[in-house]
């Protein structure tokens, strides 16, 4: 069975017609994994016995006429998602040995969908990295150059898509985590508004900035996992429900702060290539100024580590999760060094003294650069460039200085900021991997996927 | 450059020991993060609210009634007794 091309789309086809069964495919995928996995290392955990048990479940809904789009669909979550009964670790030797006590709200809107979960793919430990090679177990390799990193946070699920081991995978976005990875490895990735995917039941970086979303073969598929996993949730108090507006304006606003110095050449070219492309498609171009760009990953690492030290807070070792002796011993031993950097950095800008000058200032330049977009979106319905600034980098290359890594995401990360919707499209360049960075408003994603869709036909 | 008695108290702040080959990483990494993020001091943010979330949050007000309480959290527990956390002592007389 062929299952290199597959789409969501065209795997539901292949099992409405009865080309195939889900029992078939989700073994076909399982045998890619077996191939593949020991030089690509996407997978955690393959979860073997519950993907086939819930494959026989979608054939069985299959027969009796009770199909969605995602029935019988091999897919893959990114290991900070809790499966019921299924280890979950966030790539953290301090969760090694986990067993999620109940369901992401996210993973029981798939469960009724029929979805079939592959395993649980590699991440920076508790998503803090841009390269999964902060993951406490294994260093990921990205499909297109093995030598390279897939990116990350969610690098596991990038890698293991852009192989061909799942048709589609979820990751979470909390400064670039789905984007970037998506970019690295040639896929696409998405990142719906803040509030629109519940968070209940995945493993928390940083609250506020935190999202969930799809990692596919393309848009279309991308918009089919976000209606499923979307909708308020009584267990997330941030999630809220919302009717979008419909529009068939297509201006696309050009950042002039986004071609600055650290911006690859090829990867420029590539954006100023998909702008003319764009105009091409009938699209009206617009110069736009996001002048609080600059001071967006400053703010995202005063922000994120903050609230990172408050929610790792809760790992003490007492209740789940490794447990030596006493809390101290528990967490020096357990947890990695750039987490344990986060969280100090975290402890130290939100400390009496510091708390105003670092956190506070942070939370009011956030306000900024928040305006900045709200200004740009009264001109424009979409913002285009680059999702990183470089191109995928080789393994160990960004080790040594935390900033170089950092510097990755400085695109990304405002949008996490200001709570946007954004997406990850591959451009059609050769080469290495580039991705394409569209941010849409909030809460108009309809209108953000069909302007990308027009791009990825 | 932050001190290594500064970074000391931080770390036990935050429920970490460090030892002392871990301590000059941290201390520079530290120093770079600290130096990048002064950036945000070249702007005048006095007249600025603070947004501390995107969405407005809401309490959500429920009848204090279990549901779903069939999910098993005690078994992850390190130690439990009764069906409850057990934990050292944290509250004693001195003498």
């Amino acid at each position: 069975m062929k299952i290199e091309n597959l789409t969501i789309e065209s795997a539901h086809e292949g099992l409405k017609k009865g080309d195939f069964t889900s029992v078939e495919l989700t073994n076909a995928y399982l045998q890619k994994i077996e191939e593949k996995d020991g030089e690509i290392k996407a997978f955690v955990t393959v979860t073997k016995d519950l993907a086939l048990r819930q494959a026989k479940e979608a054939d069985e809904m299959i027969k009796k006429g009770e199909m969605t789009m995602l029935t019988g669909i091999p897919c893959a979550l990114k290991d900070n998602f809790l499966i019921e009964g299924e280890k979950c670790t966030a790539s953290s030797k301090f969760l090694e040995n986990y067993i999620a006590p109940y369901n992401a709200t996210v993973v029981e809107k798939l469960r009724k969908q029929g979805a079939v979960f592959l395993g649980k793919t590699n991440l920076d430990e508790f998503a803090m990295g841009s390269s999964c090679e902060k993951s406490a177990f294994f260093k990921t390799k990205n499909p297109k150059d093995t030598e390279r990193v897939p990116g990350g946070s969610s690098g596991g699920s990038a890698a293991a898509l852009a192989s061909d081991m799942c048709v589609y995978a979820l990751g979470t976005d909390t400064g670039g985590s789905i984007r970037q990875p998506a970019s690295f490895c040639g896929v696409v990735g998405f990142k719906p508004t803040y509030g629109t995917v519940s968070r209940n039941g995945i493993i928390a970086f940083a609250s506020s900035l935190d999202q969930a979303g799809p990692i596919t073969k393309n848009v279309n598929d991308a918009q089919i996992v976000f209606e499923a996993i979307k909708g308020s949730d009584e267990y997330d108090s941030t999630t809220v429900e919302y009717a979008e507006e419909e529009s068939n304006s297509f201006k696309v606003g050009v950042p002039k702060e986004y071609f600055v110095d650290g911006l690859d050449k090829e990867v420029e070219k590539s954006i100023r290539e998909a702008i003319e492309q764009y105009k091409k498609m009938g699209a009206e171009i617009v110069d736009i100024s996001l002048p609080h760009m600059e001071y967006a990953l400053a703010c995202y690492y005063i922000i994120a580590p903050a609230e990172a030290s408050a929610n790792l807070a809760r790992f003490d070792g007492l209740r789940y999760g490794q447990n030596v002796d006493g809390i101290i011993s528990n967490r020096t031993k357990y947890f990695g060094s750039e987490v344990k950097k986060r969280i100090m950095l975290g402890t130290y800008t939100l400390s009496s003294g510091y708390y105003d000058a670092f956190y506070k200032k942070a939370l009011k330049v956030r306000t900024l650069i928040k305006n900045d977009f709200d200004e740009a979106f009264k001109k424009v319905d979409v913002i285009l460039g680059p999702t990183s600034p470089c191109l995928p980098f080789k393994i160990g290359e960004k080790q040594e200085d935390p900033m170089a890594m950092y510097l990755s995401d400085i695109y990304t990360v405002s949008v996490n900021l200001a709570g946007l919707p954004a997406i990850s499209i591959p451009s059609k360049s050769e080469g290495l991997p580039i991705g394409i960075h569209l941010i849409g408003q909030s809460f108009r994603e309809k209108e953000l996927l069909k302007i990308a869709n027009n791009y990825d036909r | 450059m932050i001190s290594s008695e500064e970074i000391k108290n931080i770390a036990k702040l935050s429920y970490l020991e460090i030892n002392d080959d871990e301590m000059e990483e941290i201390r520079n990494s530290f120093s770079s993060i600290l130096e990048y993020v002064k950036k945000l001091q070249e702007l005048d943010t006095d007249d600025i609210e603070a947004t501390p979330s995107v969405v407005e949050l809401e309490s959500i007000m429920r009848a204090d009634v279990a549901k779903d309480n069939n999910c098993d959290l005690i078994s992850s527990f390190s130690k439990s007794k009764n069906n409850y956390l057990e934990v050292k002592k944290i509250l004693y007389n001195e003498d």
